[in-house]
């Protein structure tokens, strides 16, 4: 009778499939061997829902397999489900923390893949074991979270009225009877139009249970007829006389003795066919009490002994302590003081027992309940300091990847700007290094374009006054009359010398403006200087020798290749002006040679003329120039002459290193 | 973790910001310094050209022929 609610239509369905369960059970493990993935996870959670009624670790050892195989496939929704079983094993052997863990990770699991009637699913299972640890408030925030997820998403509709007979189950006992008829009726409303029988069935025997409760026995008899007519329809007919024994009981209430004496016998009549001892001594207690109505005390007595005896056989001791009240209430009605007063002394003895053993083990439920909790403080203020510890690790890891990250930014920033500086330094050395150039490039040939204009008006001046003063004396020697050969012949002596002059002058100007001439280029000019000189005086042979081993692109300044050339030339047309006047060879030879030594060039031009004595000729201005150009030259002019003996005229140039 | 994704996110973002900021200046740079180093090839060049004209010129001059005015090549600086 008190063991009613939805709990029990859970038992009633556990026990319903209580003969099937091996069979099937048999079934699953074959099937398991050959399957594999989400099919092999769902039946392993199949096997464990079967072995909770049958061996418990079994069932926990079944779940954990359905974990192992739901790791393999990696499917969230697999993981759910298989935290789910193995929560439902842990709740079934009582381990509560456990169950609430795994319930907790399987709700974590289902929001993280978003599977509303998982997360209700979740919710409802927790509000079941906070209601088995007697936390009601948490339990019915569990259920209505449930209750509200599946209003909106169900698809089965089913699942709402299950929620609230729930509810309806944490109200009954915390005694709101009011509020548990108002969750079944909802209940049993929705459970009609869905047209679920066997759940409308046990609903309306719910209710009717709570009406009695209440007091409303004419509805409590109604509601228990209705649900005794839906078992027997159903076929469960093992259940009848609970509702049978309800209806006795509102009866009696009502004073309807006589009914209720034909109920209650069909009751027990059902009781002792179902082997159903438990029901049936408590119905045997009721119908004692109704038979005392009609003052049988025989009838009571016989029936309280029964029940006094079967309840301590079986261990019912609450029945066996209401069954000695009452056994000894009649034994006084019937006038039997002194047995009544033994039985009372059993009975108060019986009762304080009773009281000890419910004192003790609500004094165990509360040691066991203050050291859950007791334990739950110490876990969530683990739990506190280990998430303080993460947290202050994180800060620490943030932190180091900060540093790190700013490391890495400012050795990358300082790597890129130093490369940065690099290419601009080597973009500037490369620029100045041209910019120097181009300044001097640009100095040069200001420098040589500004000489040139020099060069030009020097010329155009001094050059032209030269030539009037050339064509002046022209002109006054062929004024005079021919008794003035004198002064003619010194006209003639000033015109050649400022024509000289004039052709120094280009030859300075030339100089000055010419950077450098070759080895090449000076030996190239004086072979034609060589050339025309043969053709002018073809009865004289020229030789012009010089040595293999002189480089030549070996530079002379402009000004160093003028003396060396003119030098040559004075000296050649020495030569053939006077070496061979009066001379009587017949090879008559002039030879002008370039040796090259270490240090200096040396340059000598001999002739095998008639020679003569160093002391009694007079050095005209061409030796003068000579000397003069050779000094130029870093050098010292050798003449050497001997009378037969030809002449020779030598210098060095000096090498430039 | 969010922390640490975002100082990872912001540095990878910073990196590259950097990164192509530096590599689009020294791009510009180099283009710059392309530009002057051409100019002052060209202008080198120009300037090597008249001198070495003007030492062509100065070359034809004769030491038997004194052609000083036909050698004295003059040219102005473009």
């Amino acid at each position: 009778m008190k063991k009613q609610g939805l709990i029990f239509l859970f038992t009633l369905l556990a026990l319903f499939e209580c003969y099937a369960q091996q069979e099937k059970l048999d079934s699953l493990l074959t099937v398991s061997k050959h399957q594999h993935g989400a099919l092999l996870v769902g039946t392993l959670n199949e096997i464990s829902w079967q072995y909770r009624n049958i061996h418990l670790d079994s069932a926990l050892v079944y779940a954990m397999a359905a974990f192992s195989e739901a790791k393999k496939t990696n499917q969230k929704k697999l993981y759910a489900s298989a935290y789910n079983t193995i929560a439902s094993a842990y709740q079934a052997k009582a381990v509560y923390d456990s169950a609430l863990y795994y319930h907790t990770k399987s709700l974590s699991v289902n929001f993280l893949t978003a599977d509303s009637i998982g997360i209700a699913n979740s919710y409802n299972n927790l509000g079941i074991i906070e209601d088995e640890r007697g936390n009601f408030e948490t339990s019915l925030a569990h259920y209505f979270k449930a209750l509200k997820i599946y209003e909106h998403n169900a698809n089965d509709p089913d699942l709402v009225p299950m929620v609230l007979s729930n509810i309806g189950i944490v109200y009954k006992k915390q005694e709101e009877y009011a509020m548990v008829l108002d969750y079944y009726q909802q209940a049993l409303e929705l459970y009609k139009k869905s047209t679920n029988a066997f759940g409308i069935t046990v609903t309306t025997g719910n209710i009717g249970s709570v009406l009695l409760r209440l007091k409303r026995y004419d509805e409590a008899i109604t509601y228990a007829h209705t649900a005794a007519d839906g078992y027997k329809k159903l076929g469960y007919d093992r259940y009848v006389p609970y509702m049978l024994n309800n209806i006795a009981v509102a009866q009696d209430s009502l004073r309807q003795h006589k009914k209720a004496e034909k109920t209650y016998q069909e009751a027990m009549t059902l009781f002792i066919k179902d082997q159903n001892d438990y029901e049936l001594t408590n119905t045997r207690i009721g119908f004692a009490k109704n038979q005392l109505n009609f003052e049988r005390y025989d009838v009571a007595i016989a029936q309280l002994t029964t029940a006094v005896e079967v309840a301590q056989q079986k261990d019912f001791k609450e029945f066996e302590v209401n069954a000695l009240q009452l056994l000894s209430e009649t034994y006084f009605k019937r006038g039997n003081s002194e047995q009544a007063y033994t039985i009372n002394q059993a009975f108060i003895t019986k009762k304080d027992r009773l009281f000890q053993m419910n004192k003790t083990k609500a004094i165990l439920e509360l040691e066991a309940k203050y050291q859950a909790e007791k334990k739950e403080k110490e876990l969530s203020e683990q739990q506190a300091q280990l998430a303080q510890n993460k947290m202050e690790i994180n800060q620490k890891n943030n932190l180091i990847y900060g540093s790190l990250a700013v490391a890495f930014l400012l050795g990358l920033i300082g790597y890129l700007f130093y490369s940065q500086q690099r290419l601009k330094n080597k973009q500037l050395l490369k620029e100045n290094e041209l910019k120097t150039v181009l300044i001097q490039i640009e100095n040069q040939n200001r420098l040589q374009e500004q000489r040139l204009r020099i060069s030009r008006d020097l010329h155009d001046n001094i050059g032209s006054q030269l030539t009037f003063i050339i064509s002046s004396i022209d002109t006054l020697k062929y004024g005079l009359t021919v008794g003035e050969t004198k002064i003619k012949g010194k006209l003639q002596e000033i015109g050649i010398f400022t024509k000289m002059t004039i052709n120094e002058l280009r030859d300075t100007i030339w100089a000055m403006n010419k950077e450098n001439i070759t080895f090449e280029d000076v030996r190239y000019r004086i072979n034609t200087f060589m050339t025309t000189a043969t053709k002018a005086s073809e009865q004289v042979k020229f030789n012009f020798t010089v040595d293999s081993d002189i480089d030549p692109s070996y530079s002379f300044s402009a000004e160093e290749g003028i003396h060396l050339y003119r030098i040559i030339q004075e000296s050649v047309h020495n030569a053939l002006k006077y070496a061979f006047v009066h001379s009587e060879k017949l090879e008559q030879r002039v030879e002008v040679s370039i040796h090259k030594t270490i240090d200096y060039f040396h340059v000598e031009v001999a002739d095998n003329g008639v020679g003569f004595e160093l002391s009694e000729v007079p050095f005209g201005n061409g030796l003068s120039n000579m000397q003069k150009r050779a000094k130029d030259l870093h050098s010292e002019l050798q003449l050497q002459s001997n009378l037969g003996g030809g002449t020779s005229i030598s210098f060095n140039i000096p090498v430039r290193a | 973790m969010a922390i640490s994704i975002l100082i990872v996110s912001i540095t990878i973002a910073i990196t590259l910001w950097v990164f192509f900021y530096v590599m689009l200046e020294n791009k510009n740079s180099k283009k710059k310094h392309k530009e002057l180093l051409n100019y002052y090839d060209t202008q080198i060049e120009m300037h090597r050209f008249q001198i070495n004209k003007r030492q062509n010129a100065l070359h034809t001059y004769s030491f038997i022929h004194y052609n000083l005015e036909e050698s004295l090549f003059e040219e102005s600086i473009v």
